[in-house]
């Protein structure tokens, strides 16, 4: 646990790379961190090296395994070209090491929406073994964030969302491997009931 | 859906004693480290010893990012090198303590706790060779301790010294007085504002490297944020009778 006195332990400056430390955890170490020049130095330096490492060396799939790969993402990308404005509604990162994409299916892009109506979706990501839905403000505030299994959300009744307000969601998927693929941020705003 | 990396907390756990009973959100071991623990535990109990087996497929799978790591705070070969084993073999030190203390509480990607425990080793070698590193504006002292440790038969140029810069007393005093009323404005600010303006003009991060830091969806945002907390500051200092960054 953070103490604002305390030094980061190397666990807590990884998960706070990571940004899997509890909402409280985090705090704290955001409050030790606005004044403590030698771990913000440090979480700096690592979160830099965690960017630009190297993935993990694994073993090298053979040339069958390789041959079926390659006939899937031809399957895929038939199968997606096939479906006219599907594209529309969905948004994918792709990052520069190759990480899956993710895909948000509701609300779309701009999207003015009730509260009452309010409901996540996105498309299932097969590698994952779990999902986290973030919503933010304009300033980037998190207003709601949530853990789910399955493919979809809908935010508690408690949630402030306001009328006429621009918030911005994503989700991501964390991989049995460690690495975690994320959908771009999709604006949508709430209408009046 | 597998067991995930979703926090959750036990239902009947009576003592916590790992990141899931925390409520942590929990993330699953890579293979190769679960087969080392494994080998591990087997071994403890009089089992069959492939650890050394499990411990080589551990290091080739993490070898490059260590030696990323290694290369980050070493200037020659050599030294990558050292540090290089000298990580594996603390990894491997008081039976792979810290890998089975990451193993109870994995609240990271192992991959970037490696980062963090790798470079924090490095380090600390570098640190027992040559000497803690004292002051922020060092560097050229630094290279020149470096040297006379390295080559010691070598002369050194003193043109490599660092110079000590001097301003005047008053001026010494009125930017003290300055650096006091801008700390305790920045006491008002919200710890999560605080961080953003210390990684930003502090620490010269990217905006793409903050937003990835403190979860904010892109650069756009950190910037807005930090133009909203700087007007903040701006009326703060005012209020305190301060206009110019000047002293």
């Amino acid at each position: 646990m953070v103490t604002p006195d305390e030094h980061l332990s190397a666990t807590e400056i990884a998960a706070f790379i990571d940004r899997t430390l509890t909402p409280r955890d985090r705090a704290r170490a955001e409050l030790h961190l606005s004044g403590c020049g030698r771990c913000r130095a440090e979480v700096a330096a690592c979160a830099r090296l965690a960017a630009s490492a190297p993935t993990p060396q694994r073993r090298r799939p053979t040339w069958p395994i390789l041959g079926v790969a390659a006939a899937l993402m031809v399957a895929v990308v038939l199968r997606s070209a096939s479906k006219p404005g599907d594209g529309q509604s969905s948004q994918a990162r792709t990052s520069a090491d190759g990480r899956a994409n993710m895909f948000t299916v509701f609300p779309q892009r701009d999207a003015d929406i009730r509260r009452g109506e309010l409901r996540f979706v996105w498309r299932r990501d097969d590698r994952s073994t779990g999902y986290r839905i973030i919503v933010a403000d304009e300033t980037g505030a998190p207003v709601w964030t949530e853990d789910k299994g399955d493919t979809s959300a809908s935010p508690p009744a408690a949630i402030p969302f306001k009328t006429g307000v621009r918030y911005y969601w994503r989700v991501e998927a964390l991989h049995l491997d460690g690495s975690v693929a994320q959908s771009l941020e999709t604006p949508f705003r709430i209408r009046p009931e | 859906m597998g067991n995930a990396h979703l926090g959750s907390k036990p239902a009947s756990a009576a003592r916590p004693s790992t990141a899931a009973d925390y409520g942590y959100p929990v993330t699953l071991l890579p293979r190769s480290l679960e087969r080392l623990l494994s080998a591990r535990a087997a071994s403890a109990t009089g089992g069959i010893d492939d650890i050394d087996v499990a411990w080589r497929a551990f290091i080739a799978e993490q070898t490059r990012l260590l030696l990323h790591v290694a290369r980050s705070v070493s200037t020659n070969h050599d030294d990558t090198m050292d540090a290089y084993a000298f990580v594996l073999e603390q990894l491997r030190a008081d039976d792979f303590r810290r890998l089975c203390e990451f193993a109870a509480d994995p609240r990271s990607k192992l991959s970037t706790w490696l980062v963090v425990v790798a470079r924090r080793l490095c380090l600390d070698l570098y640190r027992r060779r040559y000497g803690r590193n004292r002051g922020q504006g060092s560097v050229a002292g630094r290279a020149v301790r470096r040297r006379l440790q390295d080559l010691v038969a070598e002369d050194l140029d003193f043109h490599d010294l660092p110079t000590v810069h001097t301003g005047g007393a008053e001026l010494a005093v009125r930017q003290a007085e300055l650096h006091s009323v801008l700390d305790s404005a920045l006491m008002t600010l919200q710890p999560q504002d605080r961080l953003l303006l210390r990684l930003r003009f502090d620490d010269n991060l990217s905006a793409q490297e903050i937003a990835r830091l403190v979860d904010l969806p892109s650069p756009f945002h950190v910037y807005r944020r930090i133009n909203a907390t700087l007007a903040h500051l701006r009326r703060v200092l005012q209020g305190r009778g301060i206009e110019s960054p000047v002293p």
